[in-house]
């Protein structure tokens, strides 16, 4: 599992997300949308993870953990 | 075969017609840049999805007829008959292999050495310097016209313009725009579309958005992409391409006009004010959100409303501005306007492929669907009738809901049927569509030029209509090439131009359906084929001689009629007419024609527009019923006796001047004829110009039937158009008049 929530509420996005990522996060930013989202060890997230980000309106904090994406997105 | 190879074979039938269309339009009109543009394009993209499907010798094919296309796009080549001749074999062999592929899920062995000899053929036009330098990496088109650049590319470059800056300076690659529109499924076909962007190489500005906007989070499909990327990137448009190969349909690569670029900032000023009137709101919410001083709280507010207003109204943005003015809650105004303000100024990206055609949203069902719902409907009415004749057999005493429910399902059933029907209406464009390449290649070969013009292609018929208008009226195209039009010197010499005009129109007219095919040809001469009729013991001489004029050309109608004085291989092979009479007639149909010596022949057609309920009479003759379609029928009489001449073994009376032969249907099917009556009724049909009294001994109802046409054993039957079940559950046989016409 990428992706998890931690005790704080957090979401932390870690290592590589694959698209299958993208439902769980779904489901967990429907849970507790306002929850920050950490990608800062995130490795190439999946354009479909990126899109549920975009979707929810999630500012991850911390640059991403994937150079390409800290720089364009 | 799976999925996408299915949809591979149908979309390149369809680009195959598109690019053959296009492709005569430009032989037509050389220079429109239009043409040009449209068949380059459904080359290019059958060439990507071959590349899909891997097909390489389709590809490489495509690929040698793109080269050609691309150097009569750039001007170096034009576009004349040899190259369009050649461009269309290129299609016709690419229709085959579609057909293999179909078949075989591959093409045939010798396919790679028949594209390598085509693609040579091809190669051969390309001007010598252009041939050395052809690369073998696929061209991209150019979606951007001249001189215009999208507005997304223009907000990009603004964006990045410090980089831009920096490379242009350093560097001397030219600049590439990208647009990436994902499909929506293309998360299921593997792809990740910001894992393509990220190995483009000298990337320069990227932007991400969503194509449409976001649902809200609980409606979102994650695996659904919704997304369009975009980018600017230093680096040659064929590394980029390769990128992107998998994506040819949905990826477009355009280079960035020098114009465009930072150093001479043309229309960069709209979206530049905005970013500034976005800092302004954005510094005012700031100003807000310092709560830690409450004091000041009530100034601050004022003053934020004020400069966001203002900055608001200087933008133009007044409506935006008046809604920030009448929402008390300021900090949620100037949120709501910097909304407002990022979708007002969204980037709008334009069609930039102009000339193409908008995408209609279609429905997909295969006609084994269509039908089963067609023969289930019919089944229906067979229902409705045998409801009715149960409702009928209470003999009146039936209650009134009994009527009422049988009156509606009555008229449901009928316009279940009716919109059923609706479903196999098919335009006539798709058949006419053959015709232009058709009197294309015929003329060429005859060496005469033909112009062709077609109306009324959006014209709708049933589908087993429009299937079957194909063959009489390429009989009817090629005789009006062929006979009809004269050579350019014969047609100069009786000044006219030397180019003909052939006209294909389709028209409805109430429940009929009309063709008409026009020729401004020689015409038909009526001597010509009195004296061919004559050779051809047509006729008996004293026949011939009392014919009109008009009658005389209906001879060319017959079976075994043929005026052209040689046998050529487009026709005049003594069919023709015949089977175009035939075909029309079988489709419940009728050809009438027209000609004038030196102006032109017209053809008509004039069918029924749908072929699957027939309007029949049921007639009782020898104690059997029959149906007769009331197409053929004209009149009914009843006659005393006496009214009826009998010559020599036949009977007949004269009605309303004309002679009209009397067949006993009795007879006729060999049923026992009843005694004669005091009065006897007759039902006067009419078929291919002759009219016959057939006797009968009652008239039943009249009903709207769907006709099977025979089957099994009865198939060679002559004598009956098909059959029909009756409300009553008995069979009904339905009589073909043309066939028992004596």
């Amino acid at each position: 599992m990428t992706i998890r929530r931690a005790d704080d509420g957090t979401i932390h996005l870690e290592g590589a997300c694959p698209v299958e990522d993208a439902e769980p996060l779904l489901q967990l930013l429907l849970a507790s949308p306002k929850s920050p989202v950490d990608w800062s060890q995130c490795q190439k997230p999946h354009t479909a993870v990126v899109q549920v980000l975009m979707a929810a309106g999630a500012v991850p904090t911390g640059p991403c953990g994937d150079g390409w994406i800290a720089k364009w997105l | 075969m799976n999925e996408l190879q299915q949809q591979f074979v149908t979309e390149a039938r369809e680009l195959v017609r598109q690019a053959t269309d296009d492709l005569i339009s430009l032989e037509r009109d050389s220079t429109s840049a239009a043409h040009i543009d449209r068949v380059f394009r459904a080359f290019h993209t059958l060439k990507g999805s071959a590349g899909v499907v891997e097909l390489p010798a389709m590809t490489l094919l495509l690929h040698a007829a793109e080269d050609l296309l691309t150097a009569v796009r750039g001007g170096s080549v034009a576009a004349n008959g040899e190259i369009v001749d050649l461009s269309l074999a290129c299609l016709d062999q690419v229709s085959r292999w579609v057909d293999d592929f179909e078949e075989a899920a591959a093409l045939p062995a010798d396919a790679g050495e028949a594209a390598r000899s085509m693609a040579e053929r091809l190669r051969t036009f390309l001007p010598a310097d252009n041939a050395a330098v052809v690369a073998p990496a696929p061209k991209v088109t150019a979606p951007v016209a001249k001189g215009e650049t999208a507005d997304w590319v223009v907000r990009l470059l603004d964006r990045s313009r410090d980089k831009i800056a920096e490379h242009l300076r350093s560097g001397t690659t030219t600049l590439h725009s990208i647009a990436y529109e994902p499909i929506p499924g293309c998360f299921f076909n593997g792809d990740d579309p910001l894992e393509l962007m990220r190995q483009v190489p000298g990337l320069l500005a990227f932007h991400i958005e969503p194509r449409e906007p976001f649902p809200p989070l609980a409606e979102l499909d994650p695996y659904a992409c919704n997304l369009r990327l975009q980018a600017i990137a230093a680096s040659e448009r064929d590394d980029i391409f390769k990128i992107f190969r998998m994506v040819p349909d949905q990826v477009r690569i355009a280079t960035v006009p020098e114009s465009a670029l930072p150093s001479a900032p043309v229309s960069a000023k709209p979206a530049q004010d905005a970013s500034l009137i976005h800092i302004v709101l954005e510094a005012q919410l700031e100003l807000l959100r310092v709560t830690d001083k409450p004091e000041g709280l009530a100034g601050r507010i004022g003053a934020a409303r004020r400069t966001a207003l203002n900055a608001l109204r200087s933008g133009g943005l007044t409506s935006i501005a008046d809604a920030v003015e009448r929402n008390d809650a300021v900090s949620d105004a100037i949120e709501q306007a910097l909304a407002g303000l990022t979708t007002s100024t969204a980037p709008d990206t334009p069609r930039t492929d102009t000339g193409d055609r908008p995408a209609e949203r279609m429905l997909r069902v295969s006609e084994d669907k269509i039908e089963a719902l067609v023969n289930l409907a019919g089944e229906l009415i067979v229902a409705k009738n045998a409801l009715a004749h149960s409702v009928k057999a209470t003999g009146g005493t039936g209650d009134a809901a009994l009527r009422r429910d049988q009156d509606a399902i009555d008229r449901l059933v009928i316009e279940l049927h009716g919109s059923i029907l609706q479903l196999r209406m098919i335009s006539v464009a798709q058949v006419f569509r053959s015709f232009p390449r058709l009197i294309r290649d015929v003329a060429r070969q005859l060496n005469k030029t033909v112009n062709l013009v077609t109306q009324g292609e959006n014209t709708e018929a049933d589908k087993t209509i429009v299937d079957r208008l194909f063959e009489p009226m390429v009989h009817l195209v090629r005789n009006a090439v062929d006979h009809g039009i004269e050579t350019p010197e014969q047609r100069s010499a009786a000044g006219k131009p030397e180019q003909a005009t052939i006209t294909i129109a389709a028209s409805r007219a109430g429940d009929r359906f009309h063709v008409d095919v026009h020729d401004d040809g020689r015409g038909i001469d009526p001597s010509a084929i009195r004296r061919r009729a004559a050779d051809k013991q047509l006729l008996p001489a004293d026949e011939l001689a009392a014919l009109t004029d008009e009658h005389v050309i209906d001879l060319i109608f017959a079976a075994g009629f043929s005026t052209a004085e040689t046998i050529s291989d487009v026709s005049g092979r003594g069919i023709g007419m015949d089977v175009v009479r035939t075909a029309v007639e079988r489709m419940g149909g009728r050809v009438t024609l027209a000609s004038k010596v030196g102006a032109g022949t017209s053809v008509r057609l004039d069918m029924p527009m749908t072929i699957s309920m027939s309007r029949i009479m049921v007639v009782q003759a020898g104690g059997q019923s029959f149906g007769i379609s009331m197409d053929a029928v004209s009149e009914t009489v009843r006659l005393s006796p006496d009214r009826i001449n009998r010559i020599k073994n036949n009977e007949g009376f004269v009605l309303r001047d004309q002679v009209v032969p009397v067949v006993s249907l009795a007879e006729l099917m060999r049923l026992p004829v009843n005694p004669a009556a005091a009065s006897r009724l007759f039902l006067i049909a009419e078929s291919g110009g002759r009219t016959a009294a057939f006797e009968i001994d009652a008239i039943g109802e009249r009903l709207e039937v769907v006709l099977k046409p025979m089957q099994g054993l009865l198939s060679g039957a002559r004598g009956y158009a098909g059959t029909t079940l009756l409300g009553n559950g008995q069979v009904l046989l339905v009589l073909d008049v043309k066939e028992i016409m004596p």
